[in-house]
């Protein structure tokens, strides 16, 4: 296979990208508090409930959709992701988000894999505009199409632990949750299995406003024209199913890093002016 | 598309030029919020505010309103009380609240928007707030 004869591309990825999931899990401290500090007058930069009895920042999808019902402007929310998706883009949804990590760990179990187009992903911005922004500013927040009443983290992560709740102390399970929220579970729950990442590649509308920073980021990935032999073995690694040699900046990338295993795939900064073919040396001493 | 040496050069530079200018931007949003902004916010409404009709109301004949236009324009008296208004017994008037705040108590459930577009608390001060979960 071609793939297979392109020297530059490693099989397993570096170590740094080894550790990612390691990261996740160390971040999940940080936006699930053990030490139950409710800092919810300052918003996280990654998708999490803050109805969850450990969340330590407020979900900042939950304040837009919020601010919008209220018709207040959210300028800490805003500004904080603004801040995040400049500084690293889709690295937060790769590195850094708990509902990522989540369906990273159920991506592992060996079922066949479903693959929608890419352009399915364009569905995350209509999510952000109707269901975020328009249906709570002109309909309010008890509109059923109001975003968090359809989130699956929600549901995961506030609904089920107070129906497990309310379970425990003799009241009914089942009641804890709309029928809706249940069946958005249910079906979330089921495709995390079958499809990567169904969440952010199709409805997340946090992913869609971090991804469009991947063009601009701080910390950004490159590709080395003078090492690239368009063999498409970065494509083949892309879980994603992006083309890196192509569309290393598009919104839907999360910054898995699988694509570094070939050298001529790179991190930088958008600060970097060095040749391309310094770094990849660099890059290749990995 | 294929850049030259020069244009290549020159892209990287508009796009950190970009990325400056974004994190600069979202860092004065977020010192904004932070520090500055702030909103009105009316306490606990106990009586659903009335809609504002959209329609002004008909003009009634003088006989049906009780004073004629020259009374209301009359200079009064010196022997008739002061006129006086009682704010004592009115709605308690609303306070500025931090955005900071409003965020806090947007993941409680804690306001909600008037039909005259205006922001109340959904809880009194001794109260519990609706809930930590309002799906």
């Amino acid at each position: 296979m071609e793939v297979m004869a392109n020297p530059r591309f490693r099989r397993q990825p570096s170590r740094f990208v080894r550790l990612r999931h390691l990261v996740q899990a160390a971040f999940l401290l940080a936006w699930m508090g053990p030490l139950g500090l409710r800092l919810h007058s300052l918003c996280g930069t990654v998708f999490h409930c803050y109805a969850c009895p450990l969340s330590t920042f407020a979900c900042p999808v939950g304040v837009l959709a919020n601010f919008s019902a209220l018709g207040v402007s959210p300028f800490i929310a805003l500004g904080t992701l603004l801040v995040a998706g400049t500084l690293i883009g889709g690295f937060v949804c790769g590195w850094l988000c708990p509902f990522g990590l989540l369906q990273d760990l159920a991506a592992k179990v060996p079922v066949p894999k479903l693959r929608l187009p890419l352009r399915a992903g364009y569905l995350r911005y209509g999510v952000l505009v109707v269901l975020v922004l328009a249906i709570p500013y002109f309909f309010g927040e008890s509109h059923p199409l109001f975003i968090c009443r359809l989130c699956p983290a929600g549901a995961l992560e506030a609904g089920l632990p107070l129906a497990v709740q309310n379970a425990a102390q003799g009241e009914s399970f089942w009641n804890s949750m709309s029928t809706v929220k249940w069946v958005v579970l249910g079906l979330f729950l089921v495709a995390m299995f079958v499809k990567y990442r169904p969440w952010c590649t199709l409805f997340c509308p946090l992913g869609a406003i971090l991804g469009l920073f991947n063009r601009v980021a701080v910390v950004r990935l490159k590709v080395d024209d003078r090492m690239c032999t368009s063999c498409g073995a970065c494509k083949s690694a892309c879980k994603i199913g992006l083309a890196p040699e192509k569309q290393l900046d598009d919104p839907l990338c999360i910054r898995c890093m699988q694509c570094t295993r070939c050298d001529a795939v790179h991190l930088t900064t958008v600060f970097d002016r060095k040749k391309p073919g310094n770094l990849a040396a660099r890059a290749g001493t990995d | 598309m294929a850049y030259g040496k020069c244009g290549r050069r020159r892209l990287a530079r508009g796009r950190a030029t970009v990325t400056i200018l974004l994190l600069l931007a979202g860092a004065a949003g977020l010192i904004y919020g932070l520090a500055f902004h702030a909103v009105p916010v009316l306490p606990k409404q106990d009586t659903p505010e009335k809609e504002v009709p959209e329609t002004p109301p008909e003009i009634l004949p003088e006989d049906e309103v009780g004073f004629t236009a020259d009374e209301l324009f009359e200079t009064p008296s010196e022997d008739a009380p002061p006129l006086v208004i009682d704010l004592t017994d009115g709605p308690e008037p609303g306070v500025e609240m931090s955005e900071r705040e409003v965020l806090h108590e947007v993941t409680i459930g804690g306001l909600e928007r008037l039909p005259s577009g205006r922001l109340a608390k959904t809880y009194a001060p001794g109260e519990q707030p609706p809930s930590l979960c309002p799906t």
